[in-house]
């Protein structure tokens, strides 16, 4: 099948599990993962509408960036959606519209300090580690309001949103206490804090209970790509 | 429980689920339907639906399952609701006229007082013939789009201009039916069969 008609599946499935969990759809924003992704098939799916990738590495993302910007640059917004070294946020700013894997505070800071620089304000979702895998990055969950709180200190940084890899299940339905999880969470927080409204939730075998738990951003590569070696 | 009850003024959604031989009671909501400014047609059949039936839930003593439901009609994001006079179901029918539309609709269930159990929309696409001007006079003059999102019901003269459906048909009517008794069923709150079998 051809990128075209994975996209329209996938925009198919994501209208259907909103409109089965009783939420707009335009309340869900799909983001393309283009990790291993060649620049052909990135302008191939910006052809058929897509507007928002997400890459995982830094140095990927900067030699994509390059080329793509010069072709259709005004038609794409960038996503940085893998885990972050402080060494390499120098590459992502004033390029990334948001960061969705922020955990570290020494990363948090090198954010603000060179954003300071820029003279921009830096979104950013904190990533929540809501399974207690170890190998898994997140910020765990007992220490999420104090490392918000550290974050919110930060004048250039802003957080409007959580996100969250559940451990893999062949089985979606068994990520679901994950995503709910992620949610409440999020409701408590937004409670004192409205702009943290975010939830990046969801991938390719799993985005439809993400969206039934809340999802406002579903990061989904191999449904439209294809499986890929990287 | 108390039994159900299904918080609209629509008579067709009564009739739909009186087709059933459901048990249920009717309490019109009296609530504001005006759009928000820039509301999108699902956000604002969700937000409708959603008041009705808290607001008929909340005007209720016992334990009762409150059904509220709202349709609307939609093309290129644009919720065409109920025409206010002749000269508004004119617009709204001309701009059905030889194309496809959608129509949405929200239904939430909620028990007694205003605990939301549910909420889902169903939608299904229609596409109306291409309408002569005479036709479209004749049908206003008929007066049956006066209280109809869209100006149209599929279910009477209007059928004339139904050229083909995708979807839910009790949907277009108001309620979509093989979706609220799913959830029905599924909350405990109806079995329409009772199984009798080894399947049980």
């Amino acid at each position: 099948m051809s990128i075209a008609d994975n996209i329209r599946i996938v925009r198919e499935r994501i209208q259907k599990a909103a409109l089965n969990s009783g939420r707009d759809p335009k309340e869900v924003r799909l983001i393309a993962v283009t990790k291993g992704v060649s620049i052909e098939k990135i302008t191939e799916a910006v052809r058929c509408g897509i507007d928002t990738f997400g890459e995982n590495y830094a140095q990927e993302f900067r030699n994509k960036y390059e080329v793509i910007e010069k072709t259709l640059g005004s038609k794409v917004k960038w996503h940085f959606i893998g885990r972050l070294q402080r060494n390499k946020v120098k590459y992502l700013l004033g390029k990334v519209e948001l960061i969705h894997s922020l955990d570290s505070l020494t990363v948090a800071e090198e954010i603000n300090k060179r954003a300071q620089k820029l003279g921009t304000l830096v979104p950013v979702l904190i990533e929540v580690n809501t399974s207690g895998e170890k190998q898994k990055g997140g910020i765990p969950l007992d220490e999420l309001k104090d490392f918000l709180n550290r974050v919110r200190d930060l004048p250039s940084v802003k957080v409007i949103g959580l996100m969250t890899m559940p451990p893999y299940f062949d089985n979606p339905e068994l990520t679901r206490p994950y995503y709910r999880k992620l949610r409440e969470l999020r409701d408590e927080l937004q409670k004192l804090l409205p702009d943290l409204r975010e939830l990046s939730m969801g991938m390719s075998v799993d985005f439809e209970v993400a969206i039934e738990e809340g999802a406002t951003m579903v990061r989904i590569g191999t449904l439209i790509f294809g499986p890929r070696s990287v | 429980m108390d039994g159900i009850v299904l918080a609209s003024s629509s008579p067709r959604r009564r009739e739909l689920l009186e087709k059933l031989g459901i048990d249920f009671r009717v309490i019109p909501p009296q609530i504001d339907e005006t759009p928000f400014p820039d509301e999108s047609p699902y956000s604002y059949v969700l937000r409708i639906s959603t008041e009705k039936a808290l607001s008929v839930s909340r005007s209720l003593s016992g334990n009762w399952i409150v059904i509220g439901a709202d349709t609307t009609v939609t093309v290129d994001d644009e919720i065409l609701g109920k025409p206010e006079d002749k000269e508004e179901a004119r617009v709204i029918l001309n701009k059905l006229s030889g194309r496809e539309h959608t129509v949405i609709t929200a239904f939430c269930i909620v028990r007694s007082k205003a605990e939301i159990l549910h909420k889902q929309i169903v939608e299904s696409k229609v596409r109306i013939k291409r309408l002569e001007p005479w036709e479209i006079e004749g049908y206003i003059k008929t007066g049956e789009p006066m209280d109809k999102a869209g100006a149209y019901g599929i279910q009477g003269i209007g059928a004339f201009m139904i050229e083909e459906i995708h979807g839910s048909y009790t949907n277009i009517v108001g309620l979509p039916l093989s979706q609220l008794i799913d959830v029905l069923t599924k909350l405990g709150v109806l079995k329409l069969f009772s199984c009798q079998d080894e399947h049980c």
